[in-house]
Order: C-alpha cells, then sequence, then structure tokens
C-alpha cells in the first residue's frame, strides 16, 4: 500500500525551472552585489588580485588602503564610462598579468601595483558597464557591485596578512600560474571563435 | 496482490517512464559541461598522465626550489603550447615530444641523480610542455565553454602535478629512493612504449 503515495511523491518532485536567470528580477542592489561572485571570469580577477597582494602586504596599511580604493576607483570609472563591448578580453588579459605577477613572486613598486589593481578594476568595471547597458540598472547596480568588491578586497587583503609560511607563497605562486594559464587558454580560445 | 496495489504499481511504472535519460555519448555544452570536458581531457591519456605525473615527481626528486618551480614552469608554458594548437599554428613533432617527455623525465628519474641543474630541467619540462599543451589546444572542442573548459583542464593536470609531488615525498621514508627510481624507470619504458608504437 506504500507505492500509491510514493508514486505521488514522485510525481511532486520539483524541476528547475532553467530559462530564467537565478537572479533576474531581485533589482538592481542585488544583481550588482552577486555580480563580481558569480561571474567566473570577475572571480578569476579577483583571486589573481588577491595572490598579487599577499606578496605585496608589507607596503603598510595606508598604501593598501590606497590600493582598494585604486581598485574600487578604477572600476566605478569604467562603469560609467561605458559600455566599451571587449570587456572580457580585458578582464582576461589583466588576469594574466596577476597571475604571472603572483606566479613568479617578485614585490611590485607601489605606483606599478597601483597603476597593475586599478587597471584591474577598470577592466572589471568595463564588464559590469556592458552588463548595466544591458539591464538599465546602473546607479544601485554599481553601488551594489562596489560593496561587494570592497568586502572581497578587504578579506583579500585580511588573507593576505595571514600567509607568512614559505609553503603558503609556494601555494599561491602555483595558483598564480594556474590563473595566468586559465586566462590565456580562454583568450586563445574566444579569439579562434570569432575568427 | 490487490487490484489497488496493481493500479498503484502501473501509476509508478507508467511515472518511471516518464524520467528523462541522459545522452552520455556526447561531450558536455555550457559552462558545467565544459568544465567536465576540461577536467576529463588531461586525464584520458596515459601519455600525458605519466608525463606530468613524472613532472611532479621530477620536482620533489630535486628538491629546493624544483619542488614548485617545474610545477609553476609546466601549466604557464603548457598554455602558450595550447595557444599555439588552438590558432592552429603548425608546430613539427608534436607526438614524438609527448612520447620523449616520458622517456626524458622517467629516466631522469632512474639516474637519482639530484646534481641536474635546475634550468636545465626547467628548460626540458617547458619544451614537453610545449608538446602537451599543443596537443591538447588542438583537440579542444568547440562546443564547450572556453572558460570552464580551460579551469577543468588547468585543475585536473594541476592535480596531477600535486599527485606526481605527493609521490615524489615517499624519497623520505626508507627504500623510497628505490621506490621512486623504478617508477622513474617505469615512466621511461611507458613512454618509450609510445614512443616505437607499441602502445
Amino acid at each position: 500500500m506504500l507505492i500509491l503515495p510514493l508514486a505521488f511523491l514522485l510525481a511532486l518532485l520539483p524541476e528547475t525551472a532553467a530559462a530564467h536567470n537565478a537572479f533576474g528580477d531581485m533589482g538592481g542592489f542585488n544583481n550588482g552585489f552577486l555580480h563580481p561572485l558569480t561571474t567566473i571570469q570577475h572571480v578569476l580577477a579577483l583571486l589573481g588580485l588577491g595572490a598579487v597582494l599577499i606578496f605585496n602586504r608589507d607596503k603598510g596599511d595606508r598604501a593598501l588602503a590606497g590600493v582598494l580604493l585604486g581598485f574600487i576607483a578604477g572600476y566605478a570609472a569604467a562603469v560609467m564610462a561605458g559600455p566599451f563591448g571587449f570587456a572580457p578580453a580585458a578582464i582576461a588579459i589583466a588576469t594574466i598579468v596577476m597571475g604571472l605577477t603572483a606566479a613568479s613572486g617578485h614585490k611590485l613598486r607601489l605606483p606599478l601595483l597601483l597603476a597593475l589593481v586599478t587597471l584591474t578594476g577598470f577592466s572589471m568595471g568595463m564588464d559590469t558597464g556592458d552588463e548595466t547597458a544591458t539591464l538599465g540598472q546602473h546607479s544601485a547596480f554599481v553601488l551594489g557591485a562596489c560593496i561587494s568588491l570592497t568586502i572581497v578586497q578587504g578579506y583579500a587583503l585580511w588573507t593576505a596578512m595571514a600567509v607568512r609560511k614559505d609553503w603558503q607563497k609556494i601555494v599561491v605562486r602555483i595558483a598564480g600560474s594556474w590563473i595566468a594559464t586559465i586566462s590565456l587558454l580562454y583568450v586563445a580560445v574566444e579569439f579562434s571563435a570569432k575568427k | 496482490m490487490s487490484r489497488f496495489s496493481r493500479l498503484s504499481l502501473s501509476l509508478l511504472g507508467a511515472q518511471l517512464l516518464l524520467f528523462p535519460a541522459i545522452a552520455s555519448a556526447h561531450l558536455g555544452t555550457g559552462a558545467v559541461g565544459g568544465f567536465q570536458s576540461g577536467f576529463i581531457h588531461p586525464l584520458t591519456g596515459l601519455d600525458h598522465i605519466i608525463a606530468m605525473v613524472g613532472v611532479g615527481i621530477l620536482g620533489a626528486f630535486l628538491g629546493h626550489k624544483a619542488r614548485w618551480t617545474l610545477p609553476v614552469i609546466f601549466p604557464l608554458v603548457m598554455s602558450v603550447g595550447g595557444v599555439l594548437g588552438i590558432i592552429g599554428f603548425p608546430v613539427p613533432y608534436v607526438e614524438t615530444g609527448i612520447a620523449l617527455s616520458g622517456v626524458v623525465i622517467g629516466l631522469m628519474i632512474a639516474t637519482g641523480s639530484k646534481k641536474i641543474p635546475l634550468w636545465l630541467a626547467g628548460v626540458l619540462v617547458a619544451v614537453f610542455a610545449i608538446c602537451h599543451g599543443y596537443a591538447h589546444g588542438e583537440e579542444m572542442p568547440g562546443a564547450a565553454n572556453a572558460l570552464t573548459f580551460a579551469i577543468g583542464f588547468v585543475l585536473a593536470t594541476g592535480m596531477l602535478h600535486l599527485a606526481g609531488i605527493a609521490i615524489g615525498l615517499l624519497e623520505k621514508v626508507r627504500y623510497g629512493t628505490i621506490v621512486l627510481r623504478l617508477i622513474g624507470l617505469g615512466i621511461a619504458i611507458l613512454g618509450g612504449c609510445f614512443l616505437f608504437g607499441i602502445l
């Protein structure tokens, strides 16, 4: 007699509605907040950025805060200036540079670090600019994205402070090489597909 | 069996018929399909596997800087080979290079010499990485999501290196060096089999 309820239970199994964006109508702020965390390219760029910060953590609090501000400023400037149309390639190139820098394990001079981080922020902002142009959600989206990115960068800095042992730095260098490799392959596939 | 139970069974059977079957014959598409294809790709060729694991073992065996330098060099240079393969730039003797990588890396481990200079090991690994990357790049499926394919591909390759490093740590235990040299010999023999077309 248990078969009948089981049959009904099976009939009630939910199916995912795959046709819609998971957070399509939740508002600009939510979309903006989740955008850097749910876009794989952005996550890769942020990981690369975090890896670079690990080798430059001895720059001092003020300098690192300036670097973080430069990232957010670059991001916001690109969103306002966009859409650009070639954002994925720009992010991938920035990520390659970040990954290679992390893989080399070298410390960068502060102006170079600031320029690199700001350009990475700019490239990510280019992508967001394209996105907001499509969605028609500007201010709230950018605000959400900037807050999300500030939290992520704060977390990256905090993690950077915790990496002290040699083997941890080796892991970061290997991860940097993986990040650069992934982005390089991605750029190659994308460009060859467009040819 | 009562009539009611028979009806229930019939209903259950009819419902089971409505469950979709997965067509496993095709490569996955989209983000998840791309990751799956990329992750499986380096794991499907024994010639690739022995070379990747061999690089990790060699790094651990040579010790110090080599332990991490070789696994950093390999994926980076491999991506350059991958780019050449993707854009279709002609590179001769790729398959020979892949087979030779097993022979050379295996023999370097099997000789047990720790006096191999790091630059020499780095250059050899880089040359072989071009061949491996080129072969993978050439075979990269067009339907897969490029980014997730690359993530899966690099993760699988990196895990093979890490597996090699883990095996290389056997050196620290008694008779571990002998075991490693035997493994190196095995890799060289397998590479030779690929080189002469036995495998």
